[in-house]
């Protein structure tokens, strides 16, 4: 940089901000013998204060209410939501998105493509792999408490435009659960008549169907899938260093590793790899989860995500699990239980047992180990988590 | 009202706390986003989602937060994301006009205004914003590099490129105006 370009940033500090003695004597220095570098600082002192009166941007009439109505209604729900909680209702993960049409709107769209593709699959495509795929659908809404969640906020509102969506998000919800297998002719039946259905409630709400993917994603084995709701625990908790590393440690897995890498650039914030990321798989991400957009919405869901732990109050561990989830200092395993419910445990990281998990993930993703020692490692560990939390 | 007793307010849940913060932040943000988007609907939308955001962290805000930095980083990162949704079909509009006839007539302040308004959409993130924050809402630069996660140092950098810039294309008017 010369002289000239020295000053002038010397310049940009004096109008904006402030010199040191040493930098004001440098910039008078220079100012004493450059005409063009004092030309430039006369433009910039004229254009200044013209430039601050274009700060504001007056509010059009009615604008202060609308603001106000939306800040405090959603204020209003959050509230009365903690409070039942705190009454002792025990759910595992409560998104906020919830809270608002919009976001209901995204997530229900979410589960209306997920019920769309299944039950189409279950018509024409695959069968099996639909019967697959919707236990394992099934399982994530377990994992998140979709229902249980849908079911509180619907009491807890009076937004008639909430309970609209809410409504239809349960009755979509329903029908993936009502739906056992939708290989017999008679599920067959059902499944179709569910996607109409489906597919009613989202053109009622302004949802367009998406066409179906042209490719079928891949088919998860147990352990891979496993991992998957970890990840997206945390992912929807704001953990997004923990479900980073999750995620990563299912790229190792051949048949997952456009979607895994997808989303671990997601859950990593990190800008450049999502971009890139966004562009290699675009099409596999458009089939699995709807274009750009969409993913970008469910990464805002996750974002707005509270969390309810077991051992703790539900309104303390909420606000303190968030918080130290949001600083990456705790990570969120959801382990089966005997009877197949899911278990969530926020543990600290430095919990030797989440360092041990860890470590672990990290060697698997840095393909160290395959993927039975990892899973007979991950066992150990997850029993000694689960045994150690029933205790409590 | 000091922006740290708004907070305090805005904390407590105090009623009159989000008239407070409209009254002082509302137009600011608006004007923010409306020039860093170029679209005066979509900077509605995306102020009251600042509001909405504030409601809802307000009580989990540390007391010694800067509200106002607190406030532009959240405007901030919603527009940067809103920008890259759209960012395939995003509107530039054209610089300015060429000179006319009457170019040798005094520029007023407004031409000026809309001048540099034009100009900044020629500007690339980050200097967009770091000017955005700087020159146009006045917050110094400590302020302005916690907003925008950089060194002090790094905001003049960028706040210099950007009059360079600006400056370019608005020269012929500024240097005829009279402020």
């Amino acid at each position: 940089m010369n002289d000239c370009e020295n000053t002038r940033e010397l310049i940009t500090a004096c109008v904006y901000d402030r010199l040191d003695p040493l930098e004001e004597a440098a910039l008078q220095a220079h100012l004493s013998h450059c005409s063009d570098c004092l030309q430039w600082r006369t433009e910039l002192e004229a254009a200044a204060p013209i430039m601050r009166e274009l700060g504001e941007a007056p509010f059009p009439p009615g604008f202060s209410d609308r603001i106000r109505k939306r800040a405090t209604s959603r204020g209003l729900r959050l509230v009365k939501i903690l409070s039942t909680l705190a009454a002792g209702v025990a759910i595992g993960l409560m998104l906020a998105s919830l809270f608002a049409p919009a976001t209901a709107r995204h997530q229900l769209g979410e589960y209306l493509q997920a019920a769309r593709w299944f039950f189409r699959q279950a018509e024409m495509i695959d069968p099996a792999r639909a019967a697959k795929d919707f236990s394992l659908l099934r399982r994530e809404m377990d994992a998140v408490g979709l229902e249980e969640r849908n079911r509180l906020l619907l009491q807890s509102t009076s937004d008639p435009l909430a309970r609209e969506w809410l409504t239809a998000a349960g009755e979509v919800l329903e029908s993936i659960r009502t739906t056992s297998d939708p290989r017999p002719i008679r599920d067959k039946i059902r499944a179709s008549e569910l996607l109409e259905k489906a597919d009613r409630i989202a053109r009622r709400n302004g949802i367009e169907p998406r066409p179906l993917s042209p490719a079928p994603t891949p088919v998860l084995n147990d352990a891979a899938m496993e991992t998957f709701y970890q990840a997206r625990a945390n992912l929807y908790a704001g953990n997004y260093r923990g479900a980073s590393i999750l995620f990563d440690s299912l790229s190792q897995d051949a048949s997952y590793k456009e979607d895994a890498l997808y989303w671990s650039a997601i859950a990593a914030g990190r800008e450049r790899e999502f971009s890139r990321a966004l562009d290699r798989i675009l099409r596999a991400a458009r089939g699995r989860w709807g274009d750009r957009r969409t993913a970008e919405q469910i990464l805002a869901i996750g974002i707005e995500c509270d969390a309810v732990f077991e051992g703790k109050p539900a309104s303390e561990a909420t606000v303190e699990g968030v918080e130290r989830m949001m600083k990456g200092a705790a990570l969120v395993v959801s382990i089966p239980r005997e009877d197949g419910r899911p278990m969530v445990i926020v543990a600290p990281r430095s919990d030797p047992l989440v360092r041990k998990f860890e470590e672990l993930l990290l060697r698997r993703s840095a393909g160290r180990i395959g993927a039975d020692e990892f899973n007979r490692e991950r066992g150990r560990i997850f029993k000694e988590l689960r045994d150690r939390s029933e205790k409590k | 009202m000091a922006e740290e007793s708004l907070l305090q307010r805005l904390r407590l849940g105090h009623p009159d706390a989000l008239e407070k913060a409209l009254r002082t932040f509302g137009p600011r943000l608006l004007g923010f986003i409306q020039r860093m988007t170029g679209d005066r609907s979509a900077a509605e939308d995306l102020t009251q989602d600042v509001f909405v955001k504030l409601m809802r962290h307000a009580p989990r805000l540390p007391e010694s937060a800067n509200l106002s930095a607190w406030l532009f980083t959240v405007a901030r990162n919603q527009t940067l994301n809103y920008l890259r949704d759209r960012q395939a079909e995003r509107r530039r509009p054209s610089i300015l006009p060429a000179k006319t006839e009457d170019a040798h007539e005094h520029a007023s302040r407004r031409e000026v205004a809309e001048a540099v308004q034009q100009a900044m959409q020629e500007l690339e993130e980050p200097f967009r914003s770091t000017f955005e924050l700087c020159a146009i809402q006045g917050l110094d630069y400590e302020s302005a590099a916690q907003i925008l996660g950089c060194p002090r140092k790094t905001v003049n950098t960028r706040m210099f490129r950007a009059w360079e810039k600006i400056r370019r294309l608005i020269r012929p008017l500024i240097s005829d105006s009279k402020p």
